[in-house]
């Protein structure tokens, strides 16, 4: 049971109420929406992340959804599951997705990275695109602090807008 | 030394440039606009954080510190250290955050930072914790107190894995509101 109340859809200021209608009127949306002074950067953000093209929707679904795993996130987890499926994330890792995956599991259990992870990661994916691995795994991280933190209720039926 | 070339900040786009230029050019900002097509998102949430008044300037960057400092972060407590100072926070109290918790607190600092250190290390928080703190500050200054730990733990990440150097001289320059 959430242990914060969740905003209702139309009190949110109207740049973040056009992202919910967007992105969905999700329980973490409506979380967020108790912020007023700080959701629409949040917002902002956080579409900047679900448009990107820099990784396809296999790489990125696995990533979000082995942060998920990895935090014990359950929301996280359950709003993913499905982006990840469609996807293809949920079968065997190629060798790139494989040298994310080893960054983000060492990232998000010991805080660091050992020089080897790091290298194996950034020449399969090239600067840019390791540098948006580790924003991506930053967000993820941070945003499962916060669910777990609220004890936020998983969606009932309302599921994220993702491509 | 980091582990990928920072940008010039005179190469990045319009926006790009104007935020990072704005906060000081930091190191910070120069690595992760490597990733120009998240780097603004990420830099107007965080200047939101910055410019934000429903949290006491002093309760957020005591709350950053702790952070900083259960993430093992040497770049966050560079950067914050001044910016803690100037909204209150004495020596004593800094040598607080890096150890346990001093008395000096008030109690409402006190119950901020009991969350924040259980819920970076553990990665869950305990209700009693938790309650107390919503009690003290209601509910959309606690979401935007976790917002922040999310904000800065998943920061320390980053500078942990890009091994982004502490700037020699540079710090931040805090945004205005509006501006």
């Amino acid at each position: 049971m959430s242990r914060l109340p969740l905003a209702p859809v139309d009190h949110a200021p109207e740049p973040f109420r056009e992202f919910m209608a967007r992105r969905g009127e999700l329980n973490v949306f409506r979380l967020i929406a108790n912020a007023p002074a700080v959701c629409d950067g949040w917002a902002r953000m956080t579409d900047q992340f679900l448009d990107s093209p820099t990784f396809p929707p296999r790489l990125r679904e696995r990533v979000i959804l082995r942060v998920a795993e990895l935090r014990g996130s359950a929301y996280e987890t359950a709003q993913h599951l499905g982006p990840a499926r469609q996807a293809g994330a949920t079968e065997d890792p190629d060798p790139t997705e494989r040298a994310a995956l080893d960054l983000v599991d060492e990232l998000c259990t010991t805080h660091e990275v050992r020089d080897a992870t790091f290298d194996k990661a950034h020449a399969a994916l090239g600067t840019e695109a390791v540098t948006e691995l580790v924003l991506l795994v930053n967000l993820y991280y941070g945003l499962a602090l916060i669910l777990n933190a609220v004890d936020l209720d998983v969606d009932e039926h309302a599921r994220l807008g993702a491509p | 030394m980091t582990r990928i070339a920072y940008r010039d900040i005179d190469t990045l786009s319009g926006e790009a440039r104007a935020l990072a230029a704005e906060r000081g050019a930091l190191n910070v900002y120069r690595a992760l606009a490597n990733a120009d097509r998240v780097f603004t998102g990420w830099m107007a949430a965080g200047r939101e954080h910055l410019t934000s008044r429903v949290l006491p300037e002093r309760l957020r960057e005591l709350v950053i510190l702790r952070t900083a400092h259960l993430m093992d972060s040497r770049y966050e407590i560079a950067q914050h250290t001044g910016v803690a100072e100037r909204a209150g926070v004495s020596t004593a109290e800094l040598a607080a955050l890096a150890d346990g918790l001093s008395a000096t607190f008030d109690d409402v600092e006190l119950a901020a930072l009991r969350l924040t250190t259980e819920l970076v290390n553990t990665g869950h928080v305990h209700a009693d914790v938790f309650d107390q703190v919503h009690q003290a500050l209601g509910t959309e200054a606690t979401v935007e107190l976790l917002m922040v730990v999310a904000h800065w733990a998943g920061l320390a990440l980053m500078l942990n894995a890009l091994q982004v150097d502490v700037d020699a001289h540079a710090r931040i320059s805090m945004p205005r509101e509006g501006s």
